[in-house]
């Protein structure tokens, strides 16, 4: 006869068995099928390829937006760290900005990546151009484009355009008038550079754009530092 | 379930011997429906030029096997249904007319309510929906249902919770909730146990004791026969009979029948032409007669010829034996074959006659 | 009085169904999952709680509407108790009426809860009370009150797996039927621009509820924005309701 306390010692080793069993499933899963695959995994997987993007949203788009904002920082930050090829990122925030069109920080995070570790300059200037469609009163993405275009292009008299436009815009800070003044005047400077990215990391709302920028400004100043001794030495001579 | 409505119904009619001068309750004239399928596209008819009158105080017996419009009827009184052809009203109203069964209380057959929702909640509900207005006045009705169903106990359970038979009486508290002047029960009987029955027949007799027009469907012809003052019969969407119990079926002796052993070739030849129906099973033989009166002649001439009798038995015309009739009778006449069993009713001995349909 | 009735043994089952509380669970969760990521998201962490939030206020409406509405009708037929209902001296129009209302009660009462965490969850992160906010939850509401009549006019004719399906084939079309508006003015025939023209006012036009982007951009959201697209989804709705309580007004129920 069996006892009740019996039953139950059957049912829970059934359980745990079954437990077991499922989790050496899914451990042969892993091994076997997804290691030692010769070709390079396609990590934006299942990512929207653009079309119609924003049919598909079904009224949640900025939320998708946002979901693949956070995507795009994971691919950033992955490759930044193996091998510095950001070859689907200008796709990425093409779709971010088409979801989320007012999303800002996109355009000026897919604009720095894409000038400064990409070198798809093109695709930059495109992508803050759109923005700047959609946000025609943001005098941010104006300025970002006069950066580029100074920083990346040496253009400096796109550069100053844009400037320009930006220091006419709503709730532009002062030193935007102030770089369209100086910029023809003292281009090709460093110190003018080093003021930029000094404005850049002081303006931008956004921690890895300010960490960047703060990046290059301390190159510059260390550089600039050393150019200096280079020529006092060279005076004393 | 024992007879334990306490109200009268309101206004009750003038009850008088001659049909014609009792309110007509509900009128059906020609009323017809059909059913299509809804992939097939096949039409069948589920009723057909039915006239019926069912009026004030009287209990009405709808008769039938399975499948044979019944239900459809009651749901074309209640509004459940749209009629295809033909018309029919309620107090003179149109079914679709909420107001015609402002005086109506409807039993449907094996009641199903909401699972999650309380008895209280449920009684309130129906009293709400009866058009009772005042707060006051829907917690009165409800706390009255309760009692007179004997479910004071179970106001706070909920309903998935209840048997079968506590189903059934609150099934009928909601159809009494509004105290109504016409009550319909589908299948009132089914399923119940016999003391149940007996009890469910006590309360319709008590509903009719206090005015109210009763009108229910069955296929149990003892139970039909035992309480109705009216009774319709009805096979394949066809009324086939309707009228007083008494004037279907007027319980004088039509016919005797008597089983006989021992009886010889030349014997039933001289009594052949005063014999209806000749069986033999075995050596038994049984003899129905046309008529009571010929029995004495016939049994004198048995017993001279030195045949045994076994037993003599006088046939009645039953509520069964007419409804049989009726239905086989029609039987010829339908494109379907129909197949009639007699087969015994859940619980005890009682016939009712099951319908295989064979198409 | 009756529709009063109905609606509230409509709301009280919906109340105790179950699944409503797995998904407002869930996208509490998910709220609450936004912070957790928030040191993922470069700076841009109360953005995305605020959309993820506001976008759950919607999607999960939606799904509870698929999950309880669409059986709305059905399921009374379905369980019979239809008959018990309509054998009382009760219109067929009250009793569509009463359905939509409970529902739309129970649904209020899931939108202010999520708001409410919301709201919790943003002030606990020193984003500080946002009034665009309430205001897209409120507009997110009267999108769901929409598909809420639609999810109804479906149940009163069909089961409740097909009514399901339309319904959130109306919600995906809705979200872009303004396309269909800018589609029909590139067709060449003027027969066929008619016809586009024709289906984007008979469909729903949801994208007009959405302000979920301006709410989290910080963009205000004007008064008359909000009354003129309240105005059209009540107006819609009951256009909708009417044509249900005239095809539930034909049905026989066998």
């Amino acid at each position: 006869m069996r006892s009740a306390t019996g039953n139950k010692l059957r049912e829970a080793c059934l359980v745990i068995a079954a437990l077991l069993i499922m989790g050496g499933g899914i451990l042969v899963k892993s091994e076997t099928l997804t290691g030692r695959d010769p070709r390079p995994t396609e990590e934006l997987m299942y990512f929207p390829s653009g079309t119609f993007v924003r049919q598909s949203a079904m009224g949640q788009e900025s939320a998708l937006a946002d979901i693949a904002w956070l995507r795009a920082i994971q691919y950033y930050g992955h490759h930044r760290l193996t091998d510095r090829r950001y070859d689907m990122i200008g796709h990425v925030f093409d779709v971010i900005t088409t979801l989320d069109p007012q999303f800002v920080q996109a355009y000026v995070f897919g604009a720095v990546v894409l000038s400064q570790d990409a070198g798809k300059t093109k695709e930059a200037l495109d992508l803050l151009r759109k923005g700047m469609r959609n946000n025609p009163e943001d005098w941010f993405l104006a300025f970002e484009t006069g950066f580029v275009y100074y920083m990346v292009l040496h253009d400096y008299r796109s550069a100053a355009r844009y400037f320009t436009l930006s220091s006419r815009l709503p709730d532009s800070p002062e030193f935007t008038s102030r770089f369209a003044a100086f910029v023809e005047e003292k281009a090709g400077r460093p110190e003018t550079a080093l003021e930029l990215w000094k404005q850049v990391a002081a303006a931008s709302k956004n921690k890895y754009i300010k960490e960047i920028a703060e990046e290059k400004a301390k190159k510059l100043e260390a550089e600039m530092a050393r150019e200096k001794k280079a020529a006092h030495r060279a005076e004393s001579l | 379930m024992r007879a334990t409505t306490a109200e009268k119904a309101p206004d009750p009619g003038e009850g008088t011997a001659s049909q014609d001068d009792r309110r007509v309750v509900v009128e059906a004239s020609s009323l017809g429906k059909v059913f299509t399928g809804s992939f097939t596209r096949r039409k069948k008819w589920a009723l057909r030029r039915l006239d019926l009158r069912v009026y004030e105080g009287e209990i009405f017996g709808f008769l039938g096997p399975n499948g044979a419009g019944k239900t459809t009827t009651m749901k074309l009184m209640l509004g459940l249904l749209l009629p295809t052809s033909g018309s029919i009203t309620v107090f003179g109203m149109k079914p679709t007319d909420p107001r015609s069964r402002r005086q109506v209380g409807f039993l449907p057959e094996n009641p199903s309510f909401y699972d999650c929702v309380t008895l209280g909640e449920f009684l309130r509900l129906c009293a709400s929906l009866t058009g009772i207005t005042s707060r006051r006045q829907v917690e009165r009705r409800m706390a009255e249902s309760l009692f007179l169903s004997r479910l004071v106990e179970e106001e706070r359970t909920q309903l998935r919770k209840f048997s079968k038979g506590m189903l059934q009486r609150v099934g009928l508290a909601q159809a009494l909730i509004n105290n109504p002047r016409l009550v319909i029960l589908d299948e009132p009987l089914s399923g119940l146990d016999p003391i149940g029955r007996k009890e469910f027949r006590d309360t319709i007799l008590q509903l009719k004791r206090e005015g109210r027009t009763v009108f229910f469907s069955s296929h149990i012809i003892p139970d039909v026969e035992s309480i109705c003052d009216r009774v319709g019969i009805i096979n394949n969407g066809l009324l086939e009979s309707v009228g007083e119990l008494d004037e279907l079926v007027p319980g004088e002796v039509k016919g005797v029948e008597i089983e006989v052993t021992n009886l010889r070739e030349e014997t039933l030849n001289v009594l052949k032409p005063y014999v209806e129906q000749v069986e033999s099973i075995g050596d038994t033989t049984s003899l129905l007669l046309k008529n009571a009166e010929l029995a004495t002649l016939v049994l004198g001439k048995l017993v001279k010829d030195g045949a045994r009798i076994l037993s003599v038995t006088p046939k009645k015309e039953t509520l069964e034996s007419l409804f049989v009739r009726q239905i086989t009778g029609r039987r010829a006449e339908t494109e379907t074959e129909d197949v009639y069993t007699i087969s015994p009713a859940t619980g005890d001995n009682r016939l009712c006659l099951v319908r295989e349909r064979k198409e | 009085m009756r529709v009063v009735a109905i609606a509230r043994n409509t709301f009280r089952e919906a109340l105790r169904d179950k699944s409503l509380y797995v998904l407002i669970v869930f996208s509490l969760v998910l709220v609450l999952g936004t912070r957790v990521m928030s040191p993922l998201a470069l700076g841009e962490g109360i953005k995305i709680t605020k959309d993820i939030g506001l976008s759950a206020i919607s999607f999960f409406g939606m799904l509870a509407i698929i999950v309880m509405a669409a059986g709305l009708v059905h399921k009374e037929i379905d369980k019979r108790t239809i008959f018990v209902i309509l054998s009382k001296p009760v219109a067929r129009h009250e009793f569509i009426i009463g359905k939509f209302l409970g529902m739309a009660d129970a649904l209020v009462a899931i939108v202010i809860v999520m708001l409410f965490t919301l709201q919790l969850t943003l002030l606990a992160s020193r984003a500080g009370f946002d009034v665009l906010v309430l205001k897209a939850g409120f507009l997110t509401y009267i999108e769901l009150l929409v598909m809420t009549s639609i999810a109804v006019l479906f149940s009163s004719f069909s089961t409740t797996a097909l009514s399901a399906i339309f319904t959130f084939c109306f919600y995906v079309v809705g979200h872009f039927s303004g396309d269909v508006l800018v589609f029909a003015s590139r067709l060449p025939s003027a027969f066929a621009q008619h016809v586009c023209r024709f289906l984007y006012y008979v469909l729903p036009d949801l994208q007009v509820f959405n302000v979920r982007s301006m709410a989290v951009h910080g963009t205000d959201i004007s008064a008359e924005r909000i009354l003129a697209a309240t105005a059209y989804g009540l107006l819609y709705s009951i256009g909708v309701l009417i044509l249900a309580a005239v095809l539930f007004s034909r049905r026989d129920f066998k």
